[in-house]
C-alpha cells in the first residue's frame, strides 16, 4: 500500500523553495562577524514576511521554522546554545506575526504592512532571545542593562529589514501569482 | 507605510524608550565588596569604614584600600599593574582584578536589590 503522507503538493514544493531561499539568506549572514552576540540584522525574515503577505501564516510558519532547523544544521550551531537562542527568537516573532495577523483580520483600517510587521517582529525576536539568555544562560542583573541596548538594534533592523521585505514584495507581481495553491488541490495520488 | 505601520511603530519606539527608564539607571552606590582568589571567594567586607587589607594572591600579596565608599588595588605584586590603573571603584556592579595574581574584587549594592543566582 502506498502511502499517500508522502505525496508532494504544490504547497509543499513552494514551502521547500522559499526555506531554501531564507536558509541561503541565513548561512550568507552567519558568515560575517557579529559586534555583539544575538545582534544581526536577520535578513531571512524578509523571506519570512513575503511568504506571511503573500501566501499564509502556516505557510510562514513552516518556512521560518525549517530556516532555523536546517540553517543551523548547516552553519553548524544545531542543539548550541546559539541554535535555542534563534529558536526561542523564531517561536516568539512567530507568536507576534500570529498575534499581528489576527490584529489585521480584526482591525482593517490599521491592517499591518511589512514594516510595522517586520518591527514587531524584530522586537519579539529579540525578546524571545534575551529571555532565554537572561532566564538559563546568564542569569546576571547587569545583562538586563544590555536589553534597552539590544532592542534598539532590533528596532533599527527591523525597520531595515522590513524596508527590503516592502521592496521586494513592491517588484513581485502585485496579484498572487500562486494562486493555484489556494485553488482546490489537485486529487493526492 | 500604512497608518497600522505608524502607530506599530510608535508603540515599539514607546516600549524601547520605556526599557531605557527602566533598566539604563544610573550607577548605584556599592555598599560592600567581594574578594575572590583564584575563583574562590576569600572575604566580603564593607565599604563603610577605613582600612587596608592584603590578600595572598597566587604571586604574592596585594593591598587593597577601602576609604569612604571606595575600595582600589594600592599595589599588587604584578608586571603590568592594570590592577592599580583600575583605581577607585564605587558603584555596584564594579570590578577590577589582578589576573598574575589572581585576586579580583566586585563591588555589589544592597542585598534584596535582586537575586544573588537562579538554578534550574
Amino acid at each position: 500500500m502506498r502511502a499517500p503522507a508522502l505525496a508532494v503538493t504544490a504547497e509543499d514544493r513552494l514551502v521547500a523553495g522559499y526555506a531554501a531561499l531564507a536558509i541561503v539568506i541565513h548561512v550568507l549572514e552567519a558568515g560575517f562577524p557579529s559586534p555583539v552576540p544575538g545582534v544581526k540584522p536577520g535578513l531571512a525574515n524578509v523571506i519570512t514576511l513575503i511568504v506571511l503577505l503573500r501566501h499564509s501564516l502556516r505557510l510562514a510558519l513552516w518556512v521560518a521554522l525549517l530556516r532555523v532547523v536546517v540553517g543551523s544544521l548547516m552553519v553548524g550551531s544545531f542543539l548550541a546554545p546559539g541554535f535555542w537562542m534563534s529558536a526561542a527568537g523564531a517561536c516568539a516573532s512567530l507568536a507576534a506575526l500570529s498575534l499581528c495577523a489576527a490584529w489585521n483580520r480584526a482591525v482593517p483600517p490599521l491592517r499591518l504592512s511589512a514594516l510595522g510587521l517586520s518591527v514587531v517582529a524584530a522586537l519579539a525576536h529579540m525578546s524571545g532571545q534575551f529571555a532565554l539568555a537572561y532566564g538559563l544562560f546568564v542569569p546576571h542583573p547587569g545583562l538586563l542593562r544590555l536589553f534597552p541596548l539590544l532592542m534598539t538594534a532590533a528596532l533599527a533592523f527591523g525597520l531595515v529589514t522590513g524596508g527590503a521585505a516592502q521592496a521586494v514584495l513592491r517588484r513581485l507581481s502585485p496579484i498572487r501569482s500562486d494562486d493555484a495553491v489556494r485553488l482546490p488541490r489537485a486529487p493526492r495520488a | 507605510m500604512t497608518r497600522g505601520d505608524v502607530l506599530a511603530i510608535c508603540v515599539a519606539a514607546a516600549c524601547v524608550g520605556a526599557l531605557y527608564a527602566r533598566h539604563w539607571q544610573p550607577p548605584v552606590a556599592a555598599t560592600r565588596f567581594e574578594v575572590r582568589v583564584a575563583g574562590e571567594p576569600v572575604g566580603r567586607y564593607p565599604l563603610d569604614q577605613k582600612r587596608d587589607l592584603w590578600v595572598d594572591g597566587r604571586l604574592g600579596r596585594s593591598l587593597l584600600r577601602i576609604d569612604n565608599g571606595r575600595v582600589r588595588f594600592v599595589a599588587s605584586p604584578c608586571r603590568n599593574q592594570v590592577c592599580v590603573h583600575s583605581g577607585w571603584l564605587s558603584s555596584s556592579g564594579d570590578a577590577a582584578a589582578c589576573l598574575p595574581n589572581r585576586v579580583s574584587v566586585s563591588l555589589s549594592g544592597d542585598a534584596g536589590a535582586g537575586l544573588d543566582a537562579v538554578s534550574f
